[in-house]
């Protein structure tokens, strides 16, 4: 699960490369800075960040069983 | 400067996912289709790997899963597919078949015979891949008895799987 904690553990630099809004939201909190879109995009993302997001995206549609 | 090289720090290596795959020594895990229905197994396998335990997959369970996706939707089945060659590339997930697992089956059969085809195959799957622990939510799996688990733990380490055990995620 992604929470405000393991998020704050991650470089801002790793959380400004990921294209989803809930992170974004918590990123920009973080920095206090607003960013545009295509300036992370190219960035690097952290493997666990990764899996967390494919997670997130299918438990968004809702593929997983409770 | 022998000296300084003895003592020299040696760099911790990355584990070179490739070796891995083909390498049949490896520490392994198996999961079945309920399992990857699951949304916090993909983290276990993460972390697993920091342990040197991969994760291992077979057609039939990796077929299930795709099959029960493929009725919700394109959104579904693309979100999938990412999260499966997410896990691929950063876990390790190995994919085997279900080929060569008459003897074992038959045997598991013999131990259990109210076991289902597919819960027995998969099980038969794990045992020939000499996987440690067997991931499922299936109740039929996680509520057999003690005894059957013990017959099946002593089945398996005939076939080489020490400390083979079933586990509910």
């Amino acid at each position: 699960m992604i929470t405000k904690k393991s998020i704050s553990k991650l470089n801002i630099n790793e959380l400004k490369g990921i294209n989803d809004s809930y992170i974004k939201r918590y990123a920009k909190k973080l920095s206090k800075t607003s960013f545009k879109a295509n300036n992370y995009r190219s960035k690097k993302i952290s493997p666990i960040l990764d899996i967390e997001i494919a997670v997130q995206n299918c438990k968004r549609v809702g593929l997983f069983k409770k | 400067m022998i000296f300084l090289n003895k003592h020299r720090k040696h760099k911790s290596k990355k584990p070179n996912l490739k070796k891995i795959l083909t390498d049949n020594h490896t520490r392994k895990w198996y999961y079945d289709a309920c399992a990857l229905e699951g949304e916090k197994v993909y983290d276990e396998m993460y972390t697993n790997t920091k342990f040197k335990i991969y994760p291992l997959v077979s057609h039939l369970s990796f077929g299930e899963a795709y099959g029960n996706v493929l009725d919700k939707g394109k959104k579904q089945i693309s979100d999938f597919n990412r999260l499966i060659s997410t896990v691929k590339e950063h876990c390790g997930l190995k994919v085997v078949g279900n080929d060569g697992i008459k003897s074992i089956y038959n045997k598991i059969q013999e131990i259990n015979s109210r076991l289902s085809l597919t819960d027995s195959i998969h099980l038969a799957t794990a045992i020939k891949n000499k996987c440690e622990i067997f991931k499922t939510r299936d109740g039929d799996l996680t509520n057999l008895s003690y005894v059957c688990k013990n017959k099946f733990a002593k089945f398996a380490k005939s076939k080489g799987c020490t400390n083979f055990n079933i586990q509910k995620v």
